[in-house]
This record gives C-alpha cells, sequence and structure tokens, in this order.
C-alpha cells in the first residue's frame, strides 16, 4: 500500500465518519446527506483499489489518473453547489410566502387591536354619561331634601 | 363581546351587495414619500367606492405613515422583497378579503387615477378577465428612454407572435384584474422579482382573457426606474427572453389554476361568485 492510498484511506474514511455522526446528530438532514455519502464512498472505493480509477480515466480518454481524480471530483463539487442553488431558490420562495403572510396578518392584527380601543373609549364615554345623569338626579334630590330642610326650620321656628 | 363582533364584520366587509361589486386598489410602493399620499387622495376621488391597498415594500421613509394619514389601508413587508412581490402580497390580501375587482398602479404618479374607471367598466365585462392600461392605445403623454421603448416593444411583437393577440403595452403596471386573475396570481405562478411581458403568454397559457384599454401615463419624473443604468436593461432583456422560452417548455399542467397556499385557503368572509368562477 502506498503512502498515497493510505493518505485518501485515511481521508475517505475522515469524511463518511464525518457525515454520518452529522445525520446521527441531526445536524445535518437526511435529504442533504445523500450526495455527501456517495462522495465519500466513491473516495473510499478509489482509495482502495486502483482499478475504479484506472477505469474512470480509460471512459474519459487519458492515462492520467489523477487528472481522472480530479474530474471526479469537480462533477460532485458542481453536482451539491447546483443542489445548494436549488434549495436557495426554495427558501427564498418560502421566506417570500412567510414575509407577505406576515404583513397581511399584521395589518389585520393591527386593526383588530384599533377597533378594541376604539370601542373601550365608546363604552368610558358611555359610562361616564351614566355617571353623569346619576349625579344630576342625586343633585336635584339633594336641593328637594334641602328645601323641605329649610321649609322644616321655618316652621319650627 | 356582541358589540366587538358586529364591528369586526362591518369592517371586514362581509357584506357584499350584488349591485356593488368590491373593489380594492393596489399601491405597491418602495420610499414614495413624496407622492404617495397625492396618489392616494387621486384616486378617492375619481374612484370613491373603492378601497385602497398601500403595499409598502420595506420603504426607509414615512410611505407607510403618510399612506395611513392618507385613509389608505397599509401592509409592511418586513423587508424589501421588490415590484412583483409587493404586488403579490396586494392580490393575497385581496383574494382573502373577497375582493371582486383589483385595480393595480404605481405609486410615483406615474399612472393617472382619473382612467381607473374606464378600466372598471373594461373588466367588470364577464367575457375579461384582465384588462391592461396601455399607453400606446390613444392618447399619450409618455415619453421615455428610445432604447427602452426599442425593448418594450420587441418584447409586445414577441409576445403578441406567441399569443397570436395583439397587445401594445405588456409591461404596464396600470390593470385591472378579476377574482379568477388574482386567485391565480396569489400561487407560485406570479414571478418573484418582476410580472412583463412572459405574464401575457401564461396568462393565455391558462386560458384567460385580455383586453387592452388607453390609459393616460406620465414619464416618472421624480423616482428611479426599475430598468435604469447600463447593465440592468441588458439583465432585464436577458431575463426576458429567457422567462419566455421556459414558459413555452413548461407543460399545461403548471398553468392550472389552483387554490393559493395552505394557509390562505380560506377567504376572510363570504365572497360573491364572479362570472369567470362559475
Amino acid at each position: 500500500m502506498s503512502r498515497t492510498q493510505i493518505v485518501a484511506l485515511i481521508s475517505a474514511i475522515t469524511l463518511l465518519i464525518i457525515v454520518l455522526e452529522l445525520v446521527r446528530q441531526r445536524r445535518l438532514r437526511e435529504e442533504y446527506s445523500w450526495l455527501w455519502l456517495i462522495v465519500s464512498v466513491c473516495y473510499l472505493l478509489v482509495a482502495l483499489w486502483a482499478y475504479p480509477a484506472k477505469w474512470l480515466a480509460n471512459v474519459i480518454g487519458t492515462t492520467n489518473i489523477p487528472l481522472a481524480l480530479n474530474y471526479l471530483g469537480l462533477q460532485f463539487l458542481m453536482l451539491i453547489l447546483i443542489q445548494y442553488s436549488v434549495r436557495l431558490s426554495k427558501l427564498t420562495n418560502h421566506v417570500k410566502a412567510l414575509a407577505q403572510q406576515i404583513a397581511i396578518l399584521d395589518s389585520e392584527q393591527n386593526k383588530l387591536m384599533g377597533e378594541v380601543m376604539n370601542n373601550n373609549g365608546e363604552d368610558m364615554h358611555q359610562d361616564t354619561h351614566q355617571v353623569l345623569e346619576q349625579s344630576e338626579i342625586l343633585r336635584q334630590r339633594i336641593d328637594l331634601l334641602q328645601t323641605e330642610l329649610n321649609k322644616l326650620a321655618a316652621a319650627s321656628g | 363581546m356582541e358589540n366587538m363582533n358586529d364591528s369586526r364584520e362591518e369592517s371586514s366587509g362581509i357584506v357584499s351587495e350584488a349591485s356593488d361589486p368590491r373593489v380594492l386598489v393596489i399601491i405597491p410602493a418602495y420610499n414614495e414619500a413624496a407622492n404617495i399620499a397625492r396618489v392616494i387622495q387621486s384616486v378617492y376621488k375619481y374612484a370613491p367606492k373603492a378601497d385602497v391597498l398601500v403595499v409598502n415594500d420595506g420603504s426607509r421613509d414615512d410611505t407607510a405613515y403618510l399612506a395611513e394619514e392618507a385613509e389608505a389601508q397599509v401592509v409592511s413587508h418586513p423587508f424589501n422583497m421588490g415590484y412583483g412581490a409587493a404586488c403579490q402580497t396586494g392580490f393575497k390580501y385581496a383574494w382573502r378579503k373577497g375582493y371582486n375587482y383589483v385595480i393595480q398602479m404605481d405609486g410615483d404618479g406615474q399612472h393617472e387615477p382619473a382612467c381607473i374607471p374606464d378600466l372598471l367598466a373594461a373588466v367588470e365585462d364577464p367575457d375579461v378577465d384582465i384588462v391592461l392600461g396601455s399607453r400606446w392605445l390613444g392618447v399619450n403623454q409618455y415619453q421615455g428612454p428610445i432604447l427602452r421603448k426599442f425593448g418594450k416593444f420587441y418584447f409586445a411583437f414577441l409576445a403578441g407572435l406567441i399569443t397570436r393577440k395583439k397587445v401594445t403595452d405588456p409591461t404596464t403596471g396600470f390593470q385591472a384584474l378579476s377574482r379568477a386573475v388574482v386567485q391565480f396570481y396569489c400561487t407560485e405562478v406570479y414571478p418573484v422579482d418582476y410580472p412583463d411581458a412572459d405574464m401575457l403568454i401564461v396568462l393565455d397559457r391558462a386560458g384567460f382573457h385580455v383586453k387592452e384599454v388607453p390609459v393616460i401615463m406620465y414619464h416618472n419624473r421624480t423616482g428611479q426606474s426599475m430598468h435604469s443604468g447600463l447593465f440592468r436593461p441588458m439583465y432585464y432583456g436577458l431575463k426576458m427572453m429567457m422567462s419566455i422560452m421556459m414558459t413555452l417548455l413548461r407543460d399545461d399542467s403548471s398553468f392550472r389554476r389552483h387554490t393559493p397556499s395552505p394557509i390562505m385557503h380560506k377567504p376572510f368572509g363570504s365572497v360573491k361568485k364572479t362570472p369567470s368562477e362559475t
């Protein structure tokens, strides 16, 4: 086993463990993890056997194995980046829908709050009216009693 | 408690008379403090029965406050999301509140509110689903930059070629929409950035009837156009070409009319059915 192979093997296993561990800890969602898993498994295969890399080099028409590996890595990175763009577009749409809904609900809530405040104001207004009316009636009664008292005082001398 | 319920029903306008369709004028606005109050007053002058909704698209000036002072309803985005998103917020609001017709116009004073009755009269025809206010039909005082004029004519020509209908001004932001189109626009068919000539093809494929009516438009004096500068017109042209191509490549299922997003599925209050819905 060559030195390069050992380094590649260690890197591949580390990558695989990191991806699996992130999924286990729920820090990476399964839907995002499958591309990374494929990448790490391919990496592992290429590190273990020379044959897949040679076969790939043959397919793309070169005898340069490092070039073939670079090509493979680049393809995977591009796929992952496209996946990110798709997710980003989806998230953008979700953020837009949420912001719109918040804006509409907020305006509705403001309106309802305004109405509740106004209603309280009206109630208070009515209460004040009632209190004023009652105090007026009481005042008249006091006046009547006062006159009665005066009359009694006059009669008693 | 009873008292409160009553006033809520009243304010959400559940009562809709058959002879008196409810109309909402939607004005998407971004930093329009200079013009918004004047525009709202003018709208109320020419369409006294209509409600006005200003969609404040994350403005950094007093647009929302001034619009409220001018007695418009205001919905404020938490951040700036662009012209298309602002229009769609308005459509979602109109759909939710059960409005029968929607007028869409700009808040910078470019569109003449005196033309609203013309647009409304045209959209109230049961055979028409959406009415576009055209600056090129009849009298116009609009004189835009020559390059923009050329671009707009080119896309109008292209859209006309594809839909086989003559449309002079597909990029207009001055429109009248029936409830069926409002519902259609509440779904993801509506573009996030800015709706344009490609929407005409979308409408055509969804089977809506489009009509054009001449309106008066003024050249934008104060505000900055969405398409000004050197690179933005180029981006606009490329984006339009791509949108039109993609619209043509999609299959019919993506233009099916369906009910808008999950939580918005129930309109607020009972709604009179428009002829195009039945």
